[in-house]
């Protein structure tokens, strides 16, 4: 269904309404849903236990590396230091290939293989590089990925493990995505985020679905959401809208956060000057690299979905990201690429406003491992240094470097402005 | 002047083609050739109802979006190249 215009079509490959182009939703009979707390509980975990609020004809089909059900931690040591008694973080670095973009790439790729198409791909910023060519491996299907030619290596050895064709672009994600739209019309293949989006963003209601379920079917306060395209944040929306239509959780307020980096803020920006659609803009510049899309598709309706539930969408630095990485790794033994950063980063900048009340449910979404931006993050490293294999050289070291920390030395920073 | 025009996605299908050739000296004058050419229903696509292009298509000049141009009064030259395409909604 249009998410505009609301004409309705029936499932198929489509990337957007043939009247007036805007977004396609799948859209379900919620009323005739009658699934229980309990039958979802007693079922497999990973995302197809909730199979009801999916688009796929016959689950047990589904293309599934075990994606689902990650863990839902409660942070008490850095709700302690932030003075917040009910901060989660949802943990989606320990899906399959580390990020949540398993969520959308199953529900996409499972999808592709009910079509019948003869190929698969996507346009990526490097984390969905990986989980599609993951997905098109097991699902035996041939896979392109389009990146920019920036795009951290170790995305790029990870996608290039399962035997995807990556193809690095001289430009931007922007650029990469416009012609990845033109390769998947012209050879009819089906992209994940592109003509097969109407169902790969569903996968991604999957989140909220657990964070529900693991908070004892309570609904959150608050979530912060890290912000690339806005896709994420807008099936947060739809997937808590949809759990309390069908009676999974009490139907009370959420306010929905979003989280950008300074050096890629065109949503941030236009929420804070109250502008009614986003102003994109040409060239990020972020060490948050999975975020850096400068054209956000689903920006204008982050902007009407933070005013709808009182949320808000802030930015933060980069220096600012690389603290909270430390913050998050060292209170909750966590280890998250930068976009987990912006997403830590920007609830700290909240709490210093006084934005929570100390008892309401937080949950902060991290959602990829830092080891996939290790290229990135390396480059902040103070270098090691080695101590001789005996015990004075330890005692020495232990009375004058027992503070000495490896990770993100401030001069490093400083030298290592441009990414 | 002759300026080389691709179109993707819905607006190919009603326009029948997927490349074709126009004179226009801005974006403004282009869409407007174009919607004349392909009538009534190809302008309804092409437009919203406050007589604007459509916020969900993209438009390209030279592979620069026309939006980090000057948009609609973007002057175009013989030789270049448009591209119109639906947007990307994100992922």
């Amino acid at each position: 269904m249009c998410r505009e215009c609301g004409a309705i079509y029936p499932l198929k490959l489509l990337y957007a309404c043939e009247k007036c182009f805007a977004p396609l939703d799948v859209s379900y009979n919620l009323e005739n849903i009658k699934v229980t707390r309990e039958e979802i509980s007693q079922r497999k975990k990973n995302i197809w236990r909730y199979r009801e609020l999916l688009p796929l004809e016959n689950y047990e089909t589904a293309i599934d590396l075990g994606t689902g059900l990650s863990t839902l931690h409660k942070a008490e040591n850095l709700g302690r230091q932030l003075g917040l008694t009910q901060l989660y973080i949802k943990d989606d670095t320990v899906n399959p290939t580390n990020s949540f973009k398993d969520r959308p790439a199953s529900v996409a790729i499972s999808k592709a293989k009910e079509f019948g198409v003869k190929a698969v791909g996507c346009p990526s910023t490097g984390n969905l590089a990986a989980s599609v060519a993951a997905h098109s491996a097991k699902a035996g299907l041939p896979c392109y990925i389009f990146v920019p030619s920036d795009t951290e290596l170790t995305k790029i050895l990870q996608a290039s493990i399962f035997g995807a064709n990556i193809i690095p672009i001289n430009g931007t994600y922007d650029e990469a995505n416009r012609l990845a739209a033109q390769v998947a019309e012209h050879y009819d293949w089906a992209f994940a985020n592109i003509n097969l989006r109407s169902y790969y963003v569903e996968g991604s209601k999957s989140i909220v679905f657990e964070i529900c379920e693991q908070l004892n079917w309570e609904t959150p306060d608050t979530i912060i959401i890290p912000l690339g395209s806005g896709a994420l944040y807008c099936a947060i929306y739809r997937g808590l809208k949809q759990f309390k239509k069908i009676g999974l959780i009490e139907d009370k307020p959420t306010r929905l956060v979003g989280a950008q980096a300074e050096g890629c803020a065109p949503i941030a920006s236009s929420f804070k000057e109250g502008l009614d659609d986003v102003i994109p803009i040409e060239n990020p510049n972020t060490i948050a690299k999975s975020l850096a899309i400068g054209d956000p598709g689903d920006g204008y309706y982050v902007l009407r979905y933070a005013e709808e539930t009182g949320g808000t969408v802030e930015a933060v630095s980069d220096e600012e990201i690389l603290e909270a990485i430390k913050l998050v790794a060292s209170k909750e033994g966590i280890f998250t690429e930068p976009a987990g950063g912006v997403t830590i980063a920007v609830l700290k900048k909240l709490v210093a406003t006084n934005y929570f009340r100390s008892d309401e449910k937080v949950v902060c979404a991290v959602t990829g491992s830092g080891f996939k931006a290790a290229d990135t993050l390396v480059k902040t490293l103070k270098k090691p240094f080695a101590i001789d294999p005996n015990l004075n050289s330890f005692i020495e070291w232990k009375e004058n470097y027992a503070d000495y920390r490896v990770v993100f030395a401030p001069e490093v920073i400083q030298n290592q402005r441009k990414f | 002047m002759s300026i080389k025009i691709l179109l993707y996605g819905n607006l190919a299908s009603i326009a029948g083609i997927s490349s074709t050739n126009i004179d226009a000296n801005t974006v403004s004058q282009l869409l407007d050739a174009l919607a004349i050419r392909y009538g009534e229903v190809f302008r309804e696509k092409l437009y919203d109802s406050n007589g604007k292009p459509r916020r969900f298509i993209n438009i390209y000049v030279n592979g620069k979006d026309y939006r980090f141009l000057k948009k609609s009064d973007t002057e175009i030259f013989p030789n270049d190249e448009v591209s119109l395409i639906p947007a990307v909604s994100g992922g």
